[in-house]
């Protein structure tokens, strides 16, 4: 360790304190600006820069206490220089979330006065003031009845603001009225068509109404109306890493996987995140470029994911004892996971032939509940149902990829190349891109045809 | 905070011996030190007021008033750079005693004589005897302290052996620059009246509580003393009411009631008009009516022939403005001013056996303390009683601009002392429910590929005639002037043609008419979009500024004129037109504001805007009442209408009748809330055809209503019929 002199040790030690309870180095800052204004109360310049950094700071925290800081020294700066766009702008923030939640009248009668003196192009990018109290009744109203007839008043009152929309339509999502909510949000998006949260918000809407309709195979009308909303926001956020990595998710959703890992790797980009190294190397696999696909798997660290994923990677690979090594790996980390144990049991037994590969299976089962589709599936496994039995009981798409590719195994483990070939076929006409099992099969056709 | 006075009221301080010879305060210094704690953080502030009235016998005033005022910061000083005194030679004398600076170092310095002057009043268009005393102080700086004193002594009294005062307590000034006025805070004001003891001094006040009285006797004499202490700084609003109309005040009059101001006047006026000259004026009159038969006929022919050969002039010399030329002098003449007028036309009208009697008038149309008799009146107008053929009310020739009768009453409330032998009485000056109305119309007779022409018209009665009368008669650019109205309700208008009838004729209203021209920016099969709003209106004739919530209010919200405007816009294009309706406005109903629209039945593309406002006299709290209104009809109150060349669409009227109104009008709705109204034009619509949107609007009106299974079933119906949700 290096020495350092006792001076300048305090002087650290000084230095120091603040940081335990501000974060980042604004704080010193901070010390510098409250300085100055004991020398000079007025000190326009160290008014301002309080004014924004304890704005920053609470932004960063949510504290109330810097909240209430800022608004003293901005408000003392706009009393010497009333015009300062940025400082009133601030001001005004922070006077929308105390009447947001802490209303009462005089907070609400200044945030008025502030959003009246605002130049009217700036003011565009504000909600108004009726929203702070919206948004207080809001959060003090329970009953969701009234809450309704609340939003209903603030959509006629205010149907510029994307606010209203956005809660009544989640209040109408909540009581199961989902084609109201989407109405609403619609009707809210007719209203305002340049407002991106509403935008975002039908995105999601339908990305969310596409991925519950997956298994029905219906999910491409959905999933293309997200990307259309997504599109018109990302022409003004074209930095938003989770814009790209939705609309990736929906690409992927829709088996467009050259356009989703074009979008996670920008989502990447903007903002790195071990999953989305998964995602990308997932969508690698499916494309058959393995080693990529592999060196992202191995960049996204050692967690639970991160394994599972490379043992199912190396199991669509035959290499099957890399594969188990992961498992074994995946099962220190996590022993929970029914079809992680299935695809175990699966590569034991490929990897050695004498191995039957369902005792570890079978633990698990005597240790864990199973659903009715999970039980038919290890039934299958153990033999003790026949293929058909199974299909009778797959009833939508998701049900069939497993279906034919839990058997294209057995028709394996039974020496039936053919058929084996057939059913992993089988397996990806179902078009469930998301499944393990389709990422798995993908490589075995590869591995089987060569 | 205000110094101690240590049991020195101010009057007693002002009757401590003063160094200087006439001072009715002691020296500057000890006024600074018990006045100078003040603080009002304005601009400036008047630290001490005191004025010294003393009466003789006949009831003659002698006025001293002294002034010391504070300078707190630089933008303060054009308002004090100059004080402008105002006298009149016929009534008064008025002087300087003294006036200098202390600066903030301490230095005094005196006026210096050459920045003194007399000069003629600068508001004197007419011929009178006001002059203006100014007189510019030196060295002038943050931290100075101005004093000043002046003095007024009677020459002649209005009413002899009568004294009336209107005590404000309050100082005002005015920016040499700028001409703004500034009433800056007053620390203490007071006054001190000193009166013969057999005088009888009536007050008459408002907000009295403000004001500190005291009466006793002194020396044989009979004294008052008021006060006012801490007068806030008063910011000047746009469309505020005069100030002083809500301000503690005093009246000090020596007049028990308003029969004795009747008396005085009536007499007075008598005296003018008493000559030789009645068999002239007889035969002038005779000469004048012609053939007139009805009382109503002859009163048109007189009104008309004085207001058009008697020439208006405010021109009272020497007389103190109070008696009246005789009616053969104004003949003679050829001129006026409008007692003259008013002596005329009495005695024109009592030669051809028509009744009239004089009447005073403040042509402010305000009146602070009515209670209070005194003369407060500065025009003099003509009062016809109900007679055979003739509707009671006034009369006024004075003003060649107006219509017969030549009146614009300022607010319902205003009133005429009308004159007469037994007792004057006070009658309300407005007799009509609507004295001020504008009508618009705009028709599009020609639309073609190239330009759309249009032919707008304008007419009105009572303050905005008398607006356009007076541009057109008087304006060197009288042209330009009108084209800017225009403009200003057609602002991508090209105005090909104007013509304005009638501004001559006192019996009919100014009519303008304009022909204007839109370039065709589009195709004519598209269709075109034609809109009317209430704020196209609103903006040309209406202080729009005042009645929109902008800067924080703070001052009263005074409107004086009552107005009703009716806009007809119509589409008379012979060719084949049917129109959309894509948006439609608000209609406001409120006691104060009401605006309407509505197709007009019985013609094919036309329809009516109307928008009325009353006079009023709305209190801080109050003005959002009428506001509120106001702002819905600026921001909702657009009739958008989309043209298209073809047949008429039964779906797609103008008019709101039982066949329905179309999507963007239901929509309109729904984003109100009308959700109950929408359901029932969507029923109608959606009767007529099938509507992919109209079932998604349907779902949505059912939702907000709380009908979720119906609301789903219209769902569903968008989406079958191709509806995307």
């Amino acid at each position: 360790m290096k020495y350092f002199p006792p001076l300048l040790l305090m002087v650290m030690l000084t230095a120091c304190v603040p940081f335990a309870t501000k974060p980042s180095a604004i704080t010193p800052d901070i010390q510098d600006h409250e300085k100055q204004l004991q020398i000079n109360p007025q000190n326009p310049g160290s008014l301002a820069a309080l004014g924004e950094r304890y704005f920053k700071l609470f932004e960063q925290t949510k504290r109330t206490k810097h909240r209430d800081t800022s608004i003293k020294y901005n408000q003392a700066y706009l009393d010497l220089y009333p015009q300062h766009p940025g400082v009133k702008r601030n001001l005004y923030l922070a006077y929308f979330h105390k009447v947001s939640h802490d209303y009462n009248q005089e907070d609400a009668n200044k945030l008025s006065a502030i959003f009246n003196s605002v130049n009217a192009v700036n003011a565009l990018s504000l909600n108004p003031p009726s929203i702070a109290i919206y948004n207080y009744k809001v959060k003090h109203n329970p009953q969701i009845e009234k809450l309704i007839e609340l939003l209903k008043q603030a959509i006629v009152e205010q149907p510029a603001s994307a606010f209203a929309y956005l809660k009544l339509a989640r209040a109408y999502g909540s009581r199961g009225q989902k084609k109201m909510a989407q109405a609403t949000l619609l009707y809210g998006g007719q209203n305002n068509p340049d407002n991106l949260y509403l935008q975002v918000s039908l995105g999601d809407s339908y990305m969310a109404r596409g991925k519950e309709k997956v298994c029905q195979g219906d999910q491409y009308k959905d999933l293309e109306k997200a990307l259309s909303f997504y599109h018109k926001v990302l022409k003004v956020r074209p930095e938003s890493a989770r814009l790209r990595a939705e609309m990736a998710e929906a690409y992927f959703y829709n088996g467009r996987f050259r356009l989703a890992l074009a979008q996670y790797k920008k989502s990447q980009e903007f903002s790195e995140d071990n999953m989305k190294l998964l995602d990308i190397g997932i969508v690698y696999s499916i494309l058959g470029k393995n080693d990529k696909a592999l060196d992202y798997f191995q960049r996204a660290g050692d967690g639970y994911f991160a394994v599972k994923d490379l043992a199912v990677h190396y199991f669509s690979l035959e290499q099957w004892d890399k594969s188990l090594a992961s498992y074994q790996q995946e099962f220190t980390l996590q022993d929970e996971h029914f079809y992680s144990r299935l695809l175990e049991s699966y590569a034991m037994s490929f990897n050695d032939a004498n191995n039957p590969g369902v005792e570890k299976l079978k633990q698990f089962v005597a240790n864990h509940e199973l659903s009715s589709w999970e039980k038919k599936l290890y039934k299958l496994r153990l033999k003790k149902i026949t293929s058909d039995a199974l299909m009778v009981d797959a009833t939508d798409a998701c049900e069939r990829t497993e279906g034919y590719f839990y058997r294209a195994l057995q028709a394996r483990l039974s020496g039936n190349k053919e058929r084996y070939q057939q059913l992993l076929d089988k397996t990806l006409q179902e078009k469930i891109y998301l499944f393990t099992e389709y990422k798995a099969a993908k490589n075995l056709v590869r591995q089987a045809r060569l | 905070m205000l110094a101690p006075l240590a049991g020195v009221s101010g009057n007693a301080m002002a009757q401590e011996l003063a160094t200087e010879q006439g001072r009715i305060v002691p020296a500057l210094d000890e006024v600074i030190a018990r006045y100078g704690d003040h603080e009002a953080k304005d601009g400036a502030e008047i630290l001490y007021k005191y004025r010294k009235i003393t009466l003789n016998e006949a009831n003659e005033d002698e006025i001293i008033t002294y002034l010391a005022i504070r300078i707190n910061r630089e933008d303060a000083i054009p308002y004090y750079s100059q004080f402008e005194l105002s006298f009149d030679e016929y009534y008064e004398t008025l002087q300087l005693d003294f006036a200098r600076v202390k600066t903030l170092s301490g230095e005094t310095l005196d006026l210096p004589k050459s920045a003194v002057q007399i000069k003629t009043a600068n508001d004197a268009l007419f011929y009178n005897e006001h002059k203006e005393l100014t007189f510019s102080v030196p060295k002038l700086s943050a931290g100075a302290i101005i004093e000043f004193q002046y003095s007024r002594k009677t020459l002649n009294s209005a009413i002899k052996n009568h004294w009336f005062h209107t005590e404000f307590f309050s100082w005002h000034q005015r920016n040499s620059s700028t001409g703004e006025y500034s009433f800056d805070a007053t620390g203490v004001s007071e006054v001190s009246i000193s009166a013969p003891l057999n005088q009888t001094i009536n007050l008459h006040g408002q907000q009295l509580s403000a004001i500190t009285q005291k009466r006793y006797t002194q020396d044989n004499r009979q004294v008052i003393e008021l006060s006012r202490r801490n007068i806030k700084k008063m910011i000047p609003q746009e469309m505020m009411p005069s100030h002083w109309l809500n301000s503690p005040t005093l009246v000090l009059t020596t007049l028990d009631n308003w029969q004795q101001l009747n008396q005085f006047s009536y007499q007075t006026f008598k005296s003018g008009v008493s000559g030789n000259d009645q068999a002239e004026i007889t035969r002038l009159a005779t000469k004048i009516i012609g053939n007139a038969q009805s009382p109503q006929q002859k009163l048109h022919a007189i009104f008309a022939y004085v207001q058009k050969n008697i020439r208006y002039v405010y021109a009272h010399l020497g007389r103190g403005g109070l008696t009246p030329h005789s009616p053969g002098w104004t003949v003679k003449n050829g001129f006026g001013d409008c007692k003259d007028q008013s002596a005329l036309l009495i005695s024109l009208l009592n030669a051809v056996g028509i009744q009239a009697a004089p009447a005073l008038y403040h042509s402010s149309g305000q009146y602070l303390l009515k209670s209070a008799p005194r003369l407060m009146f500065d025009h003099m107008i003509v009062y016809l009683p109900q007679q055979n053929d003739i509707e009671a009310g006034f009369i006024d020739t004075s003003n060649y601009k107006l219509q017969f009768p030549g009146i614009v009453p300022k607010n319902n409330l205003a009133q005429a002392f009308v004159l007469g032998d037994d007792q004057g009485e006070f009658i309300n000056i407005n007799s009509q429910s609507r004295p001020n109305t504008l009508s618009m119309v705009t028709d599009y007779y020609d639309i073609n590929e190239d330009k759309i022409s249009a032919e707008i018209t304008l007419s009105a009665k009572g303050y905005f005639d008398s607006y356009f009368r007076s541009i057109w008669l008087q304006s060197q650019e009288r042209e330009k002037a009108i084209k800017g109205i225009i403009k200003s309700l057609f602002a991508s208008a090209t105005i090909t043609s104007l013509t304005v009838e009638n501004e001559k004729d006192l019996f009919k209203p100014v009519v303008i008419k304009a022909k204007i021209e839109f370039a065709m920016n589009s195709k004519l099969a598209d269709g075109l979009l034609f809109s009317a709003s209430y704020k196209q209106v609103a903006q040309s004739f209406m202080p729009v500024s005042a009645f929109t919530e902008g800067e924080e209010r703070h001052q009263s919200l005074y409107n004086g004129l009552d107005l009703a405007i009716t806009h007809i816009i119509r589409i008379s294009d012979h060719k084949d037109m049917y129109a959309n309706l894509i948006q439609q406005p608000v209609n406001i109903d409120t006691p104060l504001l009401k605006m309407s629209a509505q197709g007009l039945k019985d013609e094919k593309l036309a329809l009516q805007m109307n928008i009325s406002i009353e006079s009023f006299l709305l209190p801080v709290n109050e003005i959002k009442t009428f506001t509120t209104a106001f702002n819905d009809a600026m921001e909702n109150g657009t009739w958008l209408i989309q043209v298209k060349p073809g047949k008429l669409n039964s779906t797609t009227q103008l008019t709101d009748d039982k066949k329905g109104i179309d999507l963007a009008g239901i929509k309109n709705l729904i984003d109100r809330g009308e959700y109950e109204k929408a359901l029932v034009n969507l029923k109608v619509l959606l009767e007529k055809q099938e509507d992919a949107e109209g079932y998604f609007f349907k779902g949505l009106v059912l939702g907000f209503l709380n009908q979720h299974s119906e609301s789903d079933a219209a769902f569903e119906k968008a989406e079958l019929l191709g509806y995307e949700i």
